[in-house]
């Protein structure tokens, strides 16, 4: 475990050197959270909800499109050992494949985390969101977001045999699920067979989990279904990394 | 440390104890890097076995991490990260706490004498002090085997210097140290025990004075103008202008020499003594695939 926490301040370390990740963590979706809202007023109203101004869509689903985006920081931290030529050294430590695999997710869950709370924040003392639900439900939703992140990534590098490959993988992968799993349009605007495949990506249940605590008042019974769903892609992802991940191969940083 | 693998090395099998520095030397490709990736539990041998402090490098390789320290060809530090979080970094994850991490940072620090740039990123250090930095890292730790691959290539006299004294230093701690380079002069001054690899194979393998005796002759080579005398010398041979005529005792010897050539000093315009050293032995066992 110390090992583990090692390398996650390694890499936080590293985010500080270098920050600029960091302003697509948190200023890039506050300006789109902003700048969306009116666009989705319509699409609540729609959704039966006559009361919302757009953004109790915006927030949750910006949220997850976002925490997905942080996937680059752990492809980016893992195939940057082989770039550097310090993953010899990493293999030749007494550190053990889930430590790697830990420490390595840990500053990408952190990040998931603070982004999602600061955007429902940013939400609340900004442009008016009021959250109708369980923030106990809420705050669960966010945490089980974040490992649902974090371990894609890690299958990610575990699947991917350079930074190119996984870069590629990770833009395509997230950008359909956001489409697709209704985190930019609602998938109950979508045609039924969209509808169908929305939910065999973690980003629909984690938009939904969102939205019911927001939009439907639930608690954090009510979204057991949504987290049981993400937790299950969680397990997947988990289940690939740690099957497939090459600790002792030398992998390309770019091709 | 013993080891025996075959394929890209073939039939290689090599000992070596700790506190003791085992140069490798060979031309580019001879298999140099494979063999340290192999014996660092880094590469599976298709066939043979390694055996590094006891424990077989490939079947037992997690027993061994945290006791060999690797520096490759190429820099591995993170530019990044200071100079001391470097160190830091490798010290811990390779299990230094508190005092002990402190101890080995700060010594290396001066040993290395990067002390001064202790709060430096790597990113801007020079090629040589990026290099210590590398070496450090490999190092911080203690560990029992320290495989040092081609450490000082592009390094200056100075930075040469310090990761000589560095590499004799470890030895004489007790840990077995395995150098490649193609810098001869830097064997002969860690006074190591030699193997040359040639084509994946060991083709010659000793002392340094060892390999010169068995490997390479002093010579007195004296220069002419114009024609060239013939002496009667066992072993003399001619090289353009250059009678080369091999000696054991170089001082003696270039009495007889002059003698031999008295009746052509008129025309004799140079005389050197080409002293027997690494560089020749080498030259002559890859050339002649270790027979001299």
């Amino acid at each position: 475990m110390t090992r583990a926490l090692l390398l996650s301040r390694h890499d936080a370390a590293w985010l500080c050197r270098e920050p600029a990740p960091l302003v697509t963590v948190l200023i890039t979706p506050a300006l789109l959270v902003l700048f969306i809202k009116p666009l989705y007023a319509d699409a609540v109203t729609r959704l039966g909800y006559l009361h919302g101004d757009g953004v109790q869509l915006a927030v949750p689903g910006v949220a997850v499109m976002f925490s997905f985006f942080l996937i680059g920081l752990v492809t980016d931290s893992y195939f940057r050992e082989h770039g550097l030529q310090t993953w010899q050294r990493l293999r030749l430590s007494p550190v053990r494949t889930w430590e790697v695999l830990l420490g390595k997710s840990t500053l990408c869950s952190a990040l998931s985390v603070t982004q999602t709370a600061f955007l429902f924040a940013l939400g609340w003392t900004v442009v008016g969101l009021h959250i109708t639900g369980s923030i106990l439900a809420l705050a669960t939703m966010a945490l089980a977001l974040a490992a649902c992140v974090s371990s894609f990534a890690l299958a990610l590098c575990a699947v991917s045999a350079s930074r190119r490959q996984a870069f590629a993988a990770e833009r395509v992968v997230t950008l359909t699920w956001t489409l697709v799993g209704g985190a930019l349009v609602p998938t109950d605007l979508m045609p039924a067979l969209v509808q169908w495949i929305a939910k065999a990506t973690p980003v629909y249940w984690a938009v939904n989990g969102f939205r019911q605590v927001v939009l439907d008042g639930a608690a954090l019974t009510d979204i057991l279904p949504c987290l049981a769903a993400v937790l299950a892609f969680t397990a997947v992802f988990t289940a690939v990394a740690l099957w497939r991940f090459p600790m002792d191969q030398e992998r390309l940083h770019w091709t | 440390m013993s080891f025996n693998a075959c394929d890209a090395l073939t039939g290689v099998t090599l000992n070596a104890d700790r506190g003791e520095v085992l140069a490798v030397i060979g031309p580019n490709g001879a298999g140099k890097t494979t063999l340290i990736s192999i014996v660092a539990g880094l590469l599976a041998p298709s066939s043979g076995c390694t055996r590094v402090l006891g424990l077989d490098a490939t079947g037992e390789s997690k027993a061994l991490r945290g006791r060999i320290g690797l520096a490759g060809q190429d820099i591995a530090v993170y530019p990044a990260h200071t100079v001391e979080e470097n160190l830091r970094f490798f010290g811990s994850l390779n299990g230094l706490r508190r005092r002990e991490l402190t101890g080995a940072v700060e010594e290396l620090l001066e040993v290395l004498q990067l002390g001064d740039l202790r709060k430096k990123r790597a990113a801007i250090l020079s090629g040589g002090q990026r290099r210590r930095l590398h070496v450090g890292c490999a190092l911080v730790y203690r560990p029992d085997v320290v495989m040092l691959d081609e450490p000082t290539a592009g390094a200056d006299p100075e930075t040469r210097q310090q990761l000589l004294r560095i590499v004799c230093q470890q030895a004489s701690r007790g840990s077995l140290v395995v150098y490649t380079t193609h810098y001869l002069a830097e064997v002969e001054e860690l006074r190591a025990r030699v193997a040359v690899l040639a084509h994946g194979r060991i083709v010659a393998e000793g002392t340094v004075d060892r390999l010169i005796a068995d490997h390479a002759a002093s010579e007195l080579a004296l220069r002419f103008e114009g024609a060239l005398p013939t002496v009667d010398w066992p072993g003399a041979r001619v090289l353009a202008d250059t009678l080369l005529l091999p000696t054991s005792n170089p001082t003696t010897d270039i009495v007889h020499a002059l003698e031999a050539v008295a009746e052509h000093r008129e025309q004799l315009c140079g005389l050197e003594i080409i002293r027997a050293d690494l560089e020749r032995a080498y030259f002559n066992i890859v050339t002649d695939g270790g027979c001299s």
